[in-house]
């Protein structure tokens, strides 16, 4: 990162400054993100999408155990 | 506390290179994972697992968590200070998101790494294209934020520069840090 270059913003301004526009919008979007992930999680038509999904639980570990389906491969 | 400029110069290269590196490596991790998905070849789709694996393990990994650190010892090494300036505070959040959401991850790449040498058709495993896809397209933003550094001071850096603009006039001041 370079030095500051807009020590100019609120110069001479009494008050602090406001949330800009931009980090509004930004944690708009986030907060509209958040609540789709909700929807997907809470109504299932996420597939089960979440931290636990690669976990070792749902996935053939033994050597040899081909469980997985091989048509088309 | 403010960096001499040969230490600043130091860890912002410090900086540059982590986070690119960052970047570039997901970049190199999502084309794994796009062939794990996608090829129809046993053999390519084993191999592109077990390459996402040493890839997150070896570069990934310690490449985001050198950004995070390095990045925030930049930061308070600059006049532009981590809670100081909007973007700087965005970009903190997005860094520590996507390295715990990396972090979540690592165990179920393992994982499918594993399962991959021993299945016999590798390219039925779930993979991780939300996530690789997701990572790049937030450490783009962060990079942006970086190189655009949108306006907007917090009320803690406006209350510092205030204070600062004080001091330099010789009045007295009471600044919380």
């Amino acid at each position: 990162m370079p030095e500051n270059d807009d020590t100019a913003e609120h110069r001479g301004t009494a008050s602090p400054p406001g949330m800009p526009l931009w980090v509004k919008a930004a944690a708009v979007v986030v907060g509209l993100l958040l609540v789709v992930y909700l929807v997907l999680q809470l109504t299932g038509l996420g597939g089960g999408h979440g931290p636990g999904m690669h976990s070792s639980s749902g996935l053939p570990s033994a050597p040899g155990e081909a469980a997985m389906p091989t048509a088309g491969r | 506390m403010t960096f001499p400029p040969p230490l600043r110069k130091a860890v912002l290269t410090t900086h540059v290179i982590t986070s690119v590196g960052w970047l570039g490596a997901l970049a190199a991790y999502l084309a794994l994972d796009v062939a794990a998905a996608t090829s129809r070849d046993a053999d390519v789709a084993r191999g592109a697992y077990v390459a996402m694996e040493v890839v997150v393990l070896w570069v990934i990994v310690p490449l985001a968590l050198a950004s995070l650190g390095v990045g925030v010892i930049n930061a308070l090494g600059t006049t532009w200070g981590l809670f100081r300036h909007w973007w700087v505070v965005a970009k903190l959040l997005l860094t520590l998101v996507a390295t715990l959401v990396l972090l979540v991850q690592v165990p179920g790449i393992e994982s499918m790494a594993a399962a991959a040498r021993s299945v016999a058709a590798p390219g039925e495993l779930p993979g991780t294209l939300p996530h690789s896809i997701g990572g790049l397209v937030v450490l783009v933003v962060v990079t942006m934020l970086s190189t655009y550094k949108p306006r907007g001071l917090t009320r803690y850096g406006w209350r510092r520069q205030h204070a600062e603009r004080g001091r330099q006039r010789g009045e007295p001041t009471a600044v919380r840090p």
